[in-house]
């Protein structure tokens, strides 16, 4: 029986190498910018050059013949570090076009790459994405051959968000490839539209947020988005968020904590008014720094704990003394009223 | 209301001997029905893995529930906890509420049913019997709707006669269907009440499509009024909203311009809770829903709750105009704290029993 397209063909992948021959050619006949079987997402690679400087080609390039120039099937990054380091000849092997199934050439990429390096985020978006949509592999066939390969769940919604990836903004992928956002911001981000990506990627061109916060960040942002009815970056579009997002005194990090605190201000007013209220009045108790007053969490019940540490009798005495003077205080009861009154 | 029709029954082995099973498969002409081996029974419970993709809510599964039907109710241990008792003969519910909580955990999987009715009575009469001076309020609408699937089961016209015998038992049929057919002509001995949820018509209308309307509950209230039993309603969820005052003020004003408030036992209020997880549920099958953008906090039991301020002015504003239209009704809130109790009703809790022995007076009335 047929195998489905694009099935990990042992069989054709091993009878695309059986018999191929070394050949040295003029890296003039390589086109190396046909990007059809390129699954690397960062051709430049540092180590890749040093290497070859130090002890030259090691392993041939892939080429697909037939037409000239030749494409690249595997080495792109190897081509690269060759081109740069000035050679004029290089080794390879040669597949030729005549007959052959593209589809099965570009499996033998993908099977070299998975075999000697784990592939990024971005690779597998883009190898999913050629799989499927330029070399017609049908879903079913990634789902149970190709996604376990690249250590995904084969489950269809994996290959959804990784489509979405590969379709994301350019900032945004260089915002990920400079770790700058996680995996889950991009997966958030990359199913937006593609005016908020945009605005979302050049935002964060001088804001950064721990891995953390980000999290918090995009849930706040969408639901704010909602909540008004508009596209995700509305929230960001407000003068107050951009003044914080172009504020030159304060470091980038700095500059997302705020913006984060203006988000969920905005998203949560009631909360975060009660707990500026808190704050006020329980200042104005005077109580020393070492003294400190808690509501319940999120004000759910009236208590308020009162936490201190002393390390000898007097300075116990003094604590007693200062939350006595306090408790004498109209201060107090206001400050009771707030959570009475929220 | 759209009834239930599925489009296959599974019965397990030995649901085959229960008279519930025919009564069932009699009410479902027509349906197509398979028998599974009681191995390849999953009870719905999270833990017991993915259902098989024909285990949906197209399909109705009858089977013995290995386990108690008899439970406390989950909001015990809450400050102004009504001691209220839960009894599950069915499990899910084909109305598909946008802030249901059966979907984070039962989902899209089969609606089961209980066969084992005689399990089911003697786990009843045993723990009645245990406690016989107490009062049980038990009823039968946390893990399902207690009518939208009576149509077929019937379970009402065994269940009203069971508790009419039952000297301290009180069944409450908690629903918003309007599926109340069957309790016509029951001897219910004043032990049984049919109580239901509403909402304000906008709610009832964006959140619970496929419920009846407001109106269309009232009326089935109305016929249930005329046939004796005592009533209850329970605005639960409590949902906030641009404009909820005006809304659920004329949802008060519509339930007592035609039902007699002397009939009604009680009427609960209870802001919306539900687990954490499931907002993603709500954000992913009702886009359109507002309900995930409330400002809510972790609470009892971790479950997600209105920061209190928006609880408490929505309770004290319910609370005065229910008093306006039916002065003197035992109202009460659903797993809420003293500090919310106090601040909604204005007046300090009187008690822990406070709550129970309201309930138990207001149902004993009769
Ligand atoms: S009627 Fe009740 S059980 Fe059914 S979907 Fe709505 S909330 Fe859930």
């Amino acid at each position: 029986m047929k195998k489905a397209r694009g099935y990990c063909r042992f069989r054709a992948c091993f009878a695309i190498l059986y018999g191929m021959d070394f050949q040295e050619i003029s890296i003039e006949e390589i086109d190396s910018e046909n990007e059809t079987f390129r699954i690397s997402e960062e051709i430049r690679s540092a180590p890749m050059e040093m290497s070859i400087r130090r002890i030259g080609q090691l392993n041939p390039l892939l080429l697909l013949g037939g037409k000239r120039p030749y494409r690249v099937v595997c080495g792109f990054r190897r081509l690269d570090a060759m081109r740069r380091l000035g050679l004029s000849r290089v080794s390879a092997r040669i597949v030729e076009e005549e007959n052959r199934d593209l589809c099965d050439v570009f499996c033998l990429a993908l099977r070299d790459n998975i075999s000697h390096r784990q592939l990024d985020a971005l690779e597998k978006a883009r190898a999913l994405h050629k799989l499927r949509n330029e070399f017609g592999v049908p879903d079913e066939a990634i789902l149970r051959d190709w996604q376990p390969l690249m250590g995904l769940a084969p489950h269809g919604q994996v290959l959804q968000s990784h489509l979405m990836l590969h379709a994301s903004d350019q900032g945004l992928r260089n915002h990920f490839k400079a770790g700058r956002l996680t995996l889950s911001s991009l997966e958030c981000i990359a199913a937006m539209p593609p005016a908020s990506q945009k605005f979302i990627a050049a935002f964060f061109e001088g804001v950064r947020l721990s891995a953390g916060l980000q999290k918090k960040f995009f849930v706040v942002l969408q639901d704010l988005a909602a909540i008004s009815a508009s596209g995700p970056e509305n929230p960001l579009e407000d003068p107050e968020a951009l003044a914080i997002a172009n504020d030159a005194a304060a470091s980038p990090f700095q500059r997302g904590e705020k913006i984060f605190a203006f988000l969920y201000c905005k998203r949560y007013p009631a909360l975060t008014r009660a707990e500026e209220r808190f704050r006020e009045r329980s200042k104005s108790l005077g109580l020393p720094g070492s003294i400190r007053i808690t509501p319940a969490p999120y004000f759910e019940t009236n208590d308020l704990k009162v936490e201190f540490s002393a390390s000898d009798a007097g300075r116990f005495r003094e604590m007693a003394r200062r939350l006595f003077e306090a408790s004498q205080t109209p201060e107090l009861d206001s400050l009771f009223g707030v959570i009475q009154k929220l | 209301m759209i009834p239930y029709a599925p489009e296959r029954i599974l019965v397990q082995e030995e649901s085959w001997q229960d008279s519930v099973t025919l009564e069932i498969l009699e009410r479902l002409p027509g349906v197509e029905v398979r028998t599974v081996k009681s191995r390849e029974v999953r009870f719905p419970e999270p833990s017991q893995g993915s259902p098989a993709p024909w285990e949906d809510k197209n399909t109705l599964f009858l089977l013995r529930h290995p386990g108690s039907f008899l439970k406390r109710c989950q909001g015990s241990g809450a400050d102004t906890c009504c001691n209220y008792y839960v009894l599950s003969c069915t499990w899910n519910c084909h109305l598909d509420c946008s802030y249901c909580v059966l979907q984070s955990y039962l989902g899209g999987r089969a609606l089961v049913v209980g066969t084992n009715f005689q399990d089911l009575m003697r786990e009843v009469r045993e723990k009645l019997g245990s406690s016989p001076h107490r009062i049980f309020r038990i009823g039968t609408g946390e893990l399902a709707d207690s009518l939208a699937l009576d149509p077929a089961t019937g379970f009402s016209r065994r269940l009203v006669p069971f508790f009419a015998r039952l000297s301290n038992g009180f069944l409450e049929l908690k629903t918003k269907s309007d599926c109340v057919a069957n309790l016509e002509g029951l001897d219910h001995g004043g032990h049984t009440v049919v109580s239901w949820s509403v909402n304000s018509k906008r709610i009832c209308r964006t959140e619970e499509e496929k419920a009846p309307t407001l109106e269309e509950r009232l009326a089935a209230a109305l016929q249930c009024q005329k046939w004796g039993y005592r009533l209850g309603f329970h605005f639960d969820p409590l949902i906030y909203y641009d404009g909820w005052e005006d809304d659920y003020r004329e949802a008060v004003g519509e339930i007592f311009r035609s039902i007699n408030p002397e009939r009604v036992a009680w009427l609960s209020l209870g802001a919306l809770r539900f687990p954490p997880h499931l907002i993603g549920h709500v954000k992913k099958r009702f886009p359109e829903s507002k309900i995930p953008y409330g400002e809510f906090v972790p609470g009892h039991h971790g479950k997600m709750r209105y920061f209190r301020p928006i609880r408490e002015a929505m309770y004290r504003k319910m609370i005065s105009w229910i008093r306006e239209a039916a002065p003197g009704l035992t109202v009460y809130l659903c797993m809420e704290s003293f500090a919310v109790w106090e601040g909604s009703f204005r007046i300090q809790y009187p008690g822990p029993s406070f709550t129970p022995d309201r309930l138990d007076a207001a149902i004993i009335k009769g």
